[in-house]
């Protein structure tokens, strides 16, 4: 699933699916201090094993990963030399690198389209149009085949003079198509982006339909009765009013595009040449096709600090907002 | 205080009468929905009537039109070693999805219903470990992996895959028990029932219809993962569906279409059939997740 981890900002996001606004009873008083610190040490050791999986393989490779950049480690050999902030000066000065943010800037953009069209597709069946839920359910398909799967799908339907576009392409005398874009170091990235586009749309629809759902159409009924446009009830109104949910979409197509990896991995793995690298596989490539681990670690950093960038700034508007 | 579920979650049902929430003609909510239904399922039938023609009736036309060759499903099926990936990715997915779910659901109730020192600083580092991508720790998971000496061994790759989950999954699961009266449980202890028996006999029952939901998602996460084997196993032997059907799909590209094409659809139908099937849960489990 590329978008993994959908969700959730801070720490009152609770919203039960199933039971309204319940009230945590953390803070209910209990006789007896005994009692209370046996009830504290319960709540610890329920968290403790999930804590511990995500401490050790999650949080603490963090650090680890920083550790690696501030080293000249091939990945095998048992010596880790410590060379400060070496590999990120070089970093810095790599035209690869800043190449591939530029790409994955772009791959973000692409993202936000995205949301944008998922956005306007869910006002469209707002009106729950016969059949809805049948469409409803195909675009969520490739979401749920998840980025590898579409990867592999999309590369075949591209194979240069085999592949199904190749021969439509052919057939409707359509030259782009039969000639294999992914192996064309322009087209190829704009190819991947439009994958993407295509693999999340749904995904921002359904979304989207969940937020509409949560506005009162009553307002949307005044707005006409105060003689609104439909431009200026979707402007004026329905916008305003979803602000929560598209902060919350920027935000996870931001992470998602600073996350691609499978898809791109599988479609070009980061080439012709490094015409398609993004952060992560330029990452990827350093450490295992190069053996410069340390290397690997300062893009990887990279990753990380934009994705808690990020994060904390969509965030942050959005409780800002509501 | 009435025992049972909780109460189901209310919706607002719009009519479809209501001229205030249309904001296009029919027709042109028609011809969108309908473009995006053939945009995305163009690829799927592509490869549905592909894996049903010969290599030979492939080569001389692409794209005509089926002759029931269902034996490119038994040469993809044996040519990509689906044999070895699937029992693998099942191993996966059955893994990944009890291990989640014992400890997502422990982890959520723990942070709904107890305070205990360290929870704030706990929350805070979830919601990090959420926006942390893969990609950007998987060499100090390698490293991780290779100082425990677990390198090419399934315990790792699943481990490591439900770490990548448990952040969400916690919070998803969080949510489930905020919503429960916390009446039930106390009632339970006065019964004298222990915290693992309130746990497990009062709380998890109630909140089945989450943990349902969050089945289906690491379960689907855990059919088509790919980088965790691809970093974490070096053999063949380890293998997930969607990693070998990489290398099956790329090791014979152009040279057999419509092999690839139907060990595609191998892996893809039961993962669409399934999706259509749960999509109700997918749809609330992301909508919910998502917002609240």
């Amino acid at each position: 699933m590329g978008e993994r981890g959908l969700s959730i900002t801070s720490d009152h996001v609770t919203g039960a699916p199933a039971g309204g606004t319940g009230c945590s009873g953390a803070s209910r008083a209990l006789p007896g201090r005994r009692r209370a610190w046996r009830r504290r040490l319960t709540g610890l050791l329920f968290a403790a094993p999930a804590t511990a999986l995500v401490a050790v393989f999650v949080l603490y490779p963090v650090i680890g990963t920083f550790r690696i950049s501030l080293t000249d480690w091939d990945g095998f050999s048992p010596d880790r030399t410590f060379i400060g902030f070496a590999n990120y000066s070089s970093m810095f000065a790599d035209s690869v690198f800043w190449d591939s943010v530029g790409r994955n800037v772009l791959y973000i953009a692409g993202l936000f389209v995205a949301v944008t069209i998922g956005f306007l597709i869910a006002v469209l069946l707002w009106t729950r149009p016969r059949g809805w839920v049948v469409f409803r359910t195909v675009f969520l398909v490739p979401e749920m085949m998840g980025a590898s799967i579409v990867g592999i799908i999309w590369l075949q339907l591209w194979q240069p003079v085999s592949g199904g576009l190749a021969a439509i392409g052919k057939a409707l005398g359509i030259p782009f198509l039969a000639s294999s874009p992914l192996a064309n170091p322009q087209w190829a990235i704009i190819v991947l982006v439009l994958t993407q586009v295509w693999a999340s749309t749904g995904f921002y629809v359904v979304i989207s339909l969940g937020g509409l759902q949560n506005i009162d159409p009553n307002l949307l009924d005044a707005a006409s009765v105060d003689g609104a446009s439909r431009l200026q009830r979707l402007w004026h109104v329905v916008i305003p009013q979803m602000r929560p949910y598209l902060a919350l979409m920027t935000m996870l197509a931001g992470i998602a595009g600073l996350r691609a990896f499978d898809l791109v991995w599988i479609m070009t793995a980061g080439g012709p040449g490094n015409a398609t690298q993004l952060l992560g596989t330029s990452a990827y490539t350093m450490a295992f096709s190069r053996n410069e681990f340390g290397q690997a670690g300062a893009i990887a950093m990279t990753i990380v600090v934009l994705a808690l960038v990020f994060t904390a700034i969509t965030g942050r508007s959005n409780t800002r907002e509501s | 205080m009435p025992a049972g579920p909780p109460p189901p979650r209310p919706r607002r049902r719009i009519s479809m009468s209501r001229e205030s929430v249309r904001f296009a003609p029919t027709w042109v909510t028609y011809v969108v929905m309908i473009g995006m239904f053939l945009i995305i399922s163009f690829p799927i039938v592509w490869l549905l009537i592909t894996s049903l023609r010969t290599r030979q009736e492939y080569i001389e036309d692409p794209l005509g039109w089926p002759s029931w060759a269902f034996s490119n499903f038994v040469d993809a099926w044996n040519t990509a070693h689906f044999s070895t990936y699937v029992p693998n990715s099942l191993i996966y997915m059955v893994s990944v999805v009890l291990v989640t779910l014992v400890l997502a659901s422990a982890a959520g109730y723990g942070l709904a219903r107890f305070d205990f020192p360290g929870r704030p600083a706990l929350i805070v580092s979830f919601v990090i470990a959420l926006t942390i991508p893969f990609s950007s720790i998987m060499f100090s998971v390698y490293d991780v992996v290779a100082g425990f000496g677990l390198l090419n061994t399934r315990v790792a790759i699943v481990t490591v895959a439900v770490a990548m989950g448990l952040p969400f999954a916690t919070f998803y699961m969080r949510a489930f028990f905020v919503g429960i009266p916390e009446e039930l449980s106390e009632a339970a202890r006065l019964d004298g029932a222990s915290e693992l028996g309130v746990f497990f006999r009062v709380m998890l029952p109630l909140a089945r219809p989450g943990l349902l939901t969050l089945s289906v998602f690491s379960g689907l996460w855990a059919w088509s993962m790919y980088i965790e084997p691809l970093l974490l196993a070096t053999t063949d032997q380890l293998r997930s569906v969607s990693l070998g059907l990489a290398f099956f799909s790329s090791e014979y590209a152009g040279a057999n279409q419509p092999m690839i094409a139907a060990g595609i659809i191998i892996i893809v139908a039961p993962l669409v059939v399934v999706s259509v099937a749960v999509q109700r849960h997918f749809v609330d489990g992301m909508t919910a997740g998502a917002i609240k």
